[in-house]
């Protein structure tokens, strides 16, 4: 009874970048308001952000370091959703990632350069992994919601690695935070951008984006974890175990938030202190949502947000504007993109939004 | 008819993209009758009911109750009017009480609080006066289905509802408790009642309407008095003659058209040369080559079209010496939700063989398809295919052997909505070797072999990457039947294969099915539609609260004693 809506392939595959321009628009249009009731010129304000982004090398600088963190987290919540589930717990593997990477470089430091160097970030990516474990286990065995249960243990966390670096694994000093790693375990910069070096991690976290995208795409572990997504009773029905796939999605997803975390403390900060990240877990999931969720766009999105965050202090210099005025533009950019309406269509079963995730009843628990 | 009909819908149309689901209609209703809406499926029956009741707009037209012009937009606005609809789709609270269920958002309060005693004596006056059987104190979710419907009625009822609109009442139940609504149909109807109600079977109709409306492809056939009309003369109306819907199938083979319209007509089974012979060659060809046309008299062919062809035959004989290709031995397993668990089934099926597995919604049958499909645990018994035993064999390995399970809602439960035709088509094969090395997939051939199969089940589509919700639904059925039947194929489980078909893909599917029996496929087909299974089957069971009551040959069946397997009794 549907009437047929056809759309070019290549309309579909821009899907995540119309979705981008879209909530970039409603940006704009927020901060013509704000502009508005602060007094001061809209485009001024508009202008300040892009000052502040990219107005200078070290600015552009600063943004591409933060570009990684984001980029990551941002895959991580795709690549969970991909399969079904919704990864909020971002923050708290990053967090753990960060805190065993550090611990890793300090007690394996006579390990030469060329192991030291990849192992860190992979214990670091590992200790992420492990983390999703419980959050699984809950929701397979006792019917608990992935995003109430990863929430939670994001606090858990971060609690834990506050206390490690405070007392048993600190360094001594009442700074709440590690010793600095060895020099062997660091990433050096490979260019200067500006007065400041920039590593290989953007570069790292583009090459993880792209095999990210390329599994789920053309692989049958991506297709299975799709399949699993869209219809869990199908897939079920297909023979492929759905729980033992969502699980592998999900520690790939706790893996990749873990390496966010590594590759903070490996190239950028060189040790982990308490409070450790400035909610690069959470803007994942704006990342992610975003462009719908496609792995191979992330680094769009991660792009916005990584530019919005690093013009919050130049708002504050230019303008005079508290920089949680950011804060409130990326709220706003994620309840565009997560309210955006979806028509139901019949004889389908409705696509849920991410705030219906949030706050709709969770779906029948299959064993 | 001189008073005003108290329900007057006129000029009703509703559209649906290209499709009338109802164009024009005129449709009164006077006080006090049963009313019976008649026609094929996607006839637009339920869809004048909705309208009725508001759930749907109409495009067009406009509605008189009582003389005075109403326009419901919401059935709020239509139960306060006084019309209250059951639908097909039982809306219940599994964990109240069917006396909570009736009364839910309209206790009787005191001082704002609930008074039980008072409510229940209005919904026990209700159930007297009227002779329902109800248990009042008992979950919803412990009752049958019949009595599931009852708690509905007396829903309505209890909120005091004159007018009864009732989509399908009957498809659901056994041939007694068929008995039993249609004597509460009486009951209200001698209380004042009205009652408009759809059904596809004629049987019923006469028993108890008082007048009859038919409806075809949307538009208006007309409407009768039950004794100025006769079963054939609405059968025939139902499909016009010279429709392609009632050309036969390619092989000669005639076979029951619209299965679910057929009803037990013995008294007008007699006469089959009064009807008007077929025009086209294709027909004459079925009148002769159609074997069961006198061997059993029960069977009528409401199609209208010179049938009296009905078959009452399945397809072909089974050869006799078909190896048996599935048994279940004594399997006993645990219940499912809410469908009840099976103990000590027995099953044997031959090759080629069509089993139809009749029985009341929720006897088990869903735990059988399950078991077979290797998606729910045996805890006794063993489970053979050929020589295989695959008691413990996992899903993915007897979709290699060639095992499929087509479920009952198959878009809900098998499409991937909103992924390509192509990955719908893939599903549970995507570890084979000619789609996959080392886990890469074979994307360009995988979906050149899927354009081929689609273009060769003709389903129409623009583009094998776009997503499976963008074709019609008949079109999404097609490509999830293509898939379970992707090769190699042995034995395939049919959860109501034709509900929801129109006439058109009905008849694609049972002539789909008799083609593949001649490949050696056996089929389980579970279906409450008994006439269905009577016109497709080589032999029929009876499942009852998880077990078999009993298996006959199709020809040799009778509906009796089918029906009394339905309800439990012993033979």
């Amino acid at each position: 009874m549907s009437i047929a809506r056809n759309q070019h392939p290549i309309i579909k595959q821009l899907e995540p970048l119309v979705a981008t321009l879209y909530a970039l628009m409603a940006g704009m249009l927020f901060c013509i308001i704000l502009a508005y009731f602060l007094g001061t010129g809209s485009f001024e304000l508009i202008s300040a952000i892009w000052e502040g982004a990219w107005g200078s090398p070290n600015a552009a600088a600063a943004t591409l370091s933060k570009l990684t963190p984001l980029l990551l987290t941002g895959l991580a919540v795709s690549v969970a959703y991909q399969a079904g589930l919704l990864n909020i717990g971002c923050e708290g593997q990053l967090t753990l990632g960060a805190l065993s990477a550090a611990c890793f470089a300090l007690t394996a430091s006579q390990l030469p350069r060329l192991l030291l160097m990849p192992l860190t970030v992979l214990v670091g990516a590992l200790a992420g992994a492990l983390w999703t474990l419980p959050a699984m286990w809950l929701r397979q065995k006792r019917g608990v919601h992935e995003v109430v249960s990863t929430l939670l243990l994001n606090y858990v966390a971060i609690y834990l690695a506050d206390y490690l670096a405070r007392g048993p694994l600190g360094d001594g000093s009442a700074m709440a935070r590690t010793a600095e790693i060895p020099l062997e375990s660091t990433w050096r910069a490979v260019c200067s951008v500006g007065t400041i070096g920039v590593t290989a991690a953007p570069w790292a976290a583009l090459i993880a984006m792209c095999l990210v995208h390329v599994w789920l795409y053309r692989t049958c572990g991506g297709y299975e974890a799709g399949a699993c997504r869209s219809n869990p009773l199908a897939a079920r029905a297909a023979g492929i175990p759905v729980n033992r796939r969502q699980t592998r999605s999900f520690l790939l997803s706790g893996a990749l938030a873990g390496l966010a975390g590594a590759l903070e403390v490996a190239a950028v900060h060189h040790r982990f202190y308490a409070a450790f990240s400035p909610g690069y877990g959470f803007d994942g999931i704006t990342v992610a949502f975003l462009v719908n969720n496609v792995p191979g766009w992330t680094w769009l999105s991660a792009l916005l947000i990584a530019s919005l965050r690093a013009a919050d202090k130049w708002l504050q210099l230019a303008l005079g504007i508290s920089p949680s005025t950011i804060l409130v533009l990326q709220a706003l950019l994620l309840i565009t993109v997560a309210s955006r309406v979806r028509l139901p269509v019949p004889g389908r079963t409705r696509r849920r939004s991410l705030l219906g995730h949030l706050f709709g009843y969770p779906e029948q628990t299959r064993q | 008819m001189s008073a005003p009909p108290l329900i007057l819908m006129q000029g009703i149309s509703k559209r649906y993209g290209e499709l009338w689901a109802n164009r024009q209609v005129t449709l009164a209703v006077a006080a006090g009758e049963i009313h019976a809406l008649v026609g094929e499926n996607g006839a637009g029956k339920s869809t004048l009911m909705k309208i009725l009741f508001g759930l749907v707009q109409p495009d067009e037209g406009n509605i008189h109750l009582d003389g005075k012009p109403v326009a419901f937009k919401h059935p709020k606005e239509a139960l306060r009017a006084g019309i209250g609809m059951v639908q097909q789709q039982l809306l219940i609270f599994p964990q109240l009480t069917s006396l909570e269920n009736i009364v839910v958002g309209a206790e009787v309060r005191r001082w704002g609080v609930l008074n039980r005693k008072e409510t229940r004596r209005k919904v026990e006056a209700l159930c007297c006066s009227f002779g329902f059987d109800l248990p009042l104190d008992v979950h919803a979710d412990e009752i049958s289905f019949a009595h599931r419907q009852q708690m509905e009625l007396l829903r309505l009822l209890y909120r005091g509802a004159r007018i009864l609109l009732l989509d399908e009442p009957s498809s659901l139940l056994a041939p007694a408790e068929i008995e039993r609504l249609l004597a509460l149909l009486r009951a209200f109807r001698a209380e004042g009642h009205t009652i408009i109600l759809t059904t596809h079977r004629l049987r019923e109709v006469f028993a108890i309407a008082d007048r009859i409306t038919i409806l075809r492809r949307g538009e208006l056939a007309g409407t009768w008095q039950r004794d100025q009309t006769s079963a054939q003369q609405i059968a025939s109306l139902l499909v016009p003659a010279g429709d392609d819907a009632a050309v036969p199938n390619g092989d000669g083979i005639n076979y029951l058209s619209p299965g679910r319209i057929a009803g037990s007509l013995s008294e007008n089974a007699s006469s089959p040369s009064s009807r008007p012979r077929p025009e086209s060659m294709k027909d004459q060809e079925c009148w002769i080559t159609a074997p069961a046309a006198d061997s059993d008299p029960e069977f009528v062919d409401m199609t209208g079209n010179g049938g009296e062809a009905m078959l009452g035959q399945p397809s072909s004989e089974l050869p006799p010496e078909a190896p048996p290709i599935l048994s279940v031995e004594t399997v006993t397993a645990q219940s499912v939700h809410q469908e009840p668990g099976i103990t000590d089934f027995c099953l044997q099926l031959r090759e080629g063989e069509i089993f139809g597995m009749a029985g009341v919604v929720g006897n088990g049958q869903r735990v059988l398809a399950l078991l077979l499909a290797g998606m729910h645990r045996v805890s006794a018994g063993t489970i053979r295919l050929g020589a295989h035993d695959i008691t413990n064999t996992p899903t993915a390995a007897r979709l290699e052997m060639g095992i499929r399970w087509l479920p009952e809602n198959s878009l809900e439960e098998g499409a991937l909505a909103e992924l390509s035709l192509w990955e719908n088509l893939l599903l549970g094969f995507q570890r084979r070797p000619s789609n996959q090395t080392l886990g890469w997939l074979h994307k360009k051939r995988i979906m050149q072999k899927a354009e081929s199969r689609l273009e060769l089940s003709r389903v129409a589509y623009t583009n094998i990457t776009q997503p499976l919700s963008d074709l019609s639904g008949g079109n999404q059925q097609k490509v999830i039947l293509e898939r379970a039947l992707t090769e190699p194929l042995k034995m395939v489980l049919l959860e109501q294969p034709c509900r929801g078909l129109d006439i058109h893909a009905q008849r694609e599917t049972h002539r789909r099915i008799r083609s593949l029996i001649r490949a050696g496929v056996t089929f389980l087909i579970f279906s409450y539609d008994l006439e269905e299974l009577l016109s497709l089957s080589h032999r029929i069971g009876v499942m009852y609260r998880g077990r078999l009551m009993g298996v006959t040959h199709t020809h040799r069946a009778e509906r009796e004693l089918l029906g009394q397997w339905m309800l439990g009794a012993p033979e």
